[in-house]
């Protein structure tokens, strides 16, 4: 069975370079384009693996969004990417903070990604 | 010894020691007869005549009032005059002049001496020279002066507190910083004043306490100078530095407040900037690099390959974009206008061509210009820059189907401007907002929603004062907003060859 996995960013080309990355392998790829609806599809399709962009517009943004997923037991077992731009020391303690299994500075190779996502794949 | 000779005696006695009190008193003394000529001096003592300079035999005989001469209008001297005619004593001090025509001050008593008849016979008049008095006295309120135009005038706020840890001096700044009035703070003892400084200030923070440096004093005999925050929340949110010194002759404790809050401001801000200009880069920066790299690792067929490579472009473009805008305000920040090449142009054309830069969204544009040329002296690649600054932020506020209108309004101020007014019926700003538009970093957008680093109303601003002109904002929040780029007016007489429309 093909592994789901979740690419949510609010910009269209770095989605499709994600799905595009992904397409060799076993994925079936979701795209979502704010924090609202990433958490829909995540409770409609239940991806192993959530690629999330922290900033995003509206008042859900990534970091709040990994939090609700990380703390529903009914999820359990998913697995959150942070994605971001921004690079500082306080973003990737804001990510630990929220939950987050790893963190991906953009740009990020898309080996790097077929890497992580491989290996967050195989993990229980 | 009979009665009379025995008192005589026992006058006698008490006569020559009161005469030799007054020979050798260090006060001056004059006896004033009040006879029916008027008045006149009839005895002075030795000391008068040391304070004055004038000998006895220059003095007695003669009206009183030769140590006032050439100085007789102060108001003293009305009041001595008033005391004499209701026949009371009193004192006053009055400028005097020695013989040798130096300036002494006179604490001068006056006491009426009347006779069995109950007339007024005599006058006593006690000289007490108090220059040295009135200089120090002086000098003092010199210094005074001094202190408090610094104090007044410091923007820093100060108070001190005494060697039993009273409040003795507060400054005007300090009262204006914290809200509190001097009639609330006078004399209040250390403890008290921390508590209520303590309420004004924001509990999550700590707040070092007049009485922690007071103990520090105590215990070590010094304090640390280190410096320290205060988070000012009433009557307004602001951010003070603190410091404590230790004082000096009867001063404990000094305490020093400097409002930091604009400061932290803009560091705030510019690490915001940062942060996000950081974001603007990496972002299109991922898309160049990524599908470069899979272009390279995977092969795709031609079509796929170029939609794949005008990403790239399209991004590429971006980062180059984002680039110029942060180079133009490095370099208009050091305002070197050797960097502007100015030229007549006509600023319709810039305006069209500023317009067609937007197809997308040329739908959405009301577009009124005149149908007289328009001439400004300028450098045209940085005012196209500018108002395609100000028409993109109309466009990226405006809401979907809203109008952009452009129109290129005409004023005098002493000289002839032509402005190039961009309208949109976007979300507005609130007037707080338009207070701060234009500050380096700053973004009415929070929500990140919109793209863009804040620079380019500031771009446009600097732009503007370097051609001579002046950016014009107003905005009503939920409604829209309207930037108008003012430039100077070339009228045609003055002009040299333009290019055509």
């Amino acid at each position: 069975m093909k592994t789901r996995v979740l690419i949510t960013d609010d910009q269209p080309d770095i989605r499709k370079l994600v799905r595009m990355t992904l397409d060799i392998g076993d994925f079936e790829i979701y795209e979502a384009n704010t924090g609202p609806q990433a958490l829909e599809v995540v409770s409609r399709a239940r991806p192993k693996i959530v690629l999330m962009d922290i900033m995003m517009p509206g008042e859900l943004d990534g970091l709040e969004a990994c939090r609700r997923i990380k703390n529903d037991p009914a999820l359990a077992g998913t697995a959150v990417v942070m994605l971001t731009a921004r690079g500082q020391q306080s973003d990737l303690l804001a990510g630990k903070a929220a939950g987050a299994d790893a963190y991906l500075v953009k740009p990020f190779s898309p080996l790097e990604l077929l890497d992580l996502v491989d290996k967050l794949s195989t993990k229980s | 010894m009979e009665m009379r000779e025995f008192w005589n005696g026992q006058c006698d006695t008490l006569g020559q020691v009161m005469e030799r009190a007054i020979m050798a008193s260090s006060n001056g003394i004059m006896i004033v007869e009040a006879g029916r000529g008027g008045l006149r001096t009839v005895y002075v003592n030795p000391a008068f005549e040391a304070i004055t300079g004038y000998a006895h035999s220059e003095i007695v005989g003669r009206p009183p009032g030769r140590l006032h001469e050439g100085d007789a209008d102060q108001a003293a001297l009305d009041e001595l005059r008033q005391a004499i005619a209701e026949q009371r004593p009193v004192k006053v001090v009055l400028r005097n002049y020695r013989k040798d025509g130096t300036l002494f001050w006179n604490e001068l008593s006056i006491s009426p001496v009347l006779d069995n008849d109950g007339r007024l016979a005599h006058y006593i008049g006690i000289l007490n020279d108090i220059s040295e008095q009135k200089r120090a006295e002086q000098e003092l309120m010199t210094w005074a002066m001094r202190l408090d135009a610094l104090t007044t005038m410091s923007a820093e706020g100060l108070l001190t507190f005494d060697e039993k840890g009273f409040l003795s001096f507060v400054n005007d700044a300090f009262l204006r910083i914290s809200g509190l009035s001097a009639a609330e703070v006078r004399g209040l003892h250390a403890e008290c004043f921390d508590r209520m400084l303590a309420h004004q200030c924001d509990p999550r923070f700590a707040l070092r306490g007049a009485m922690d440096d007071i103990a520090e004093l105590n215990s070590t005999g010094y304090i640390d100078n280190r410096e320290t925050e205060v988070q000012l929340q009433v009557p307004q949110k602001r951010t003070l530095l603190r410091q404590a010194k230790k004082g000096n002759h009867g001063t404990s404790l000094l305490l020093y407040f400097q409002d930091i809050t604009k400061a932290r401001e803009l560091e705030e801000l510019k690490s915001e900037f940062l942060a996000t200009a950081a974001h603007e880069l990496r972002t299109p920066m991922a898309s160049i690099l990524g599908y470069s790299e899979l272009l390279l690792l995977r092969s795709f067929d031609a079509e796929q390959s170029r939609e794949l490579l005008s990403i790239i472009l399209r991004q590429a473009q971006r980062v180059t974009n984002l680039l110029n805008e942060l180079l133009d305000l490095a370099r208009i920040e050091a305002r070197r206008s050797k960097d502007f090449d100015f030229a007549m142009h006509d600023l319709r054309t810039i305006v069209k061509d500023v317009t067609s830069a937007f197809p997308d969204s040329s739908a959405r544009m009301s577009i009124d210009l005149p149908n007289e040329m328009r001439q400004v002296n300028v450098d045209k690649e940085k005012i196209h820059q500018a108002l395609l600054n100000i028409m993109s932020n109309a466009l990226k506020f405006s809401a979907p189907g809203g109008i952009v209108s452009v129109a290129m309004p005409l004023r005098v101020d002493k000289v002839p401007y032509v402005g190039v007014t961009i309208s949109d019926c976007g979300i507005g700003m609130t007037s707080a907002e338009l207070k701060r538009l234009g500050e380096r970093f700053f973004r009415a957008d929070k929500t990140g929603k919109v793209p863009g680093t804040g620079l380019g109303v500031s771009l446009a601003k600097e732009i503007g004062a370097i051609l001579g002109g002046s950016l014009e904002v107003t905005s009503e929040w939920g409604k829209g907003s309207s930037f108008t780029l003012w430039l100077p007016l070339v009228l045609p007489d003055t002009a040299g060859p333009v290019e055509a429309v």
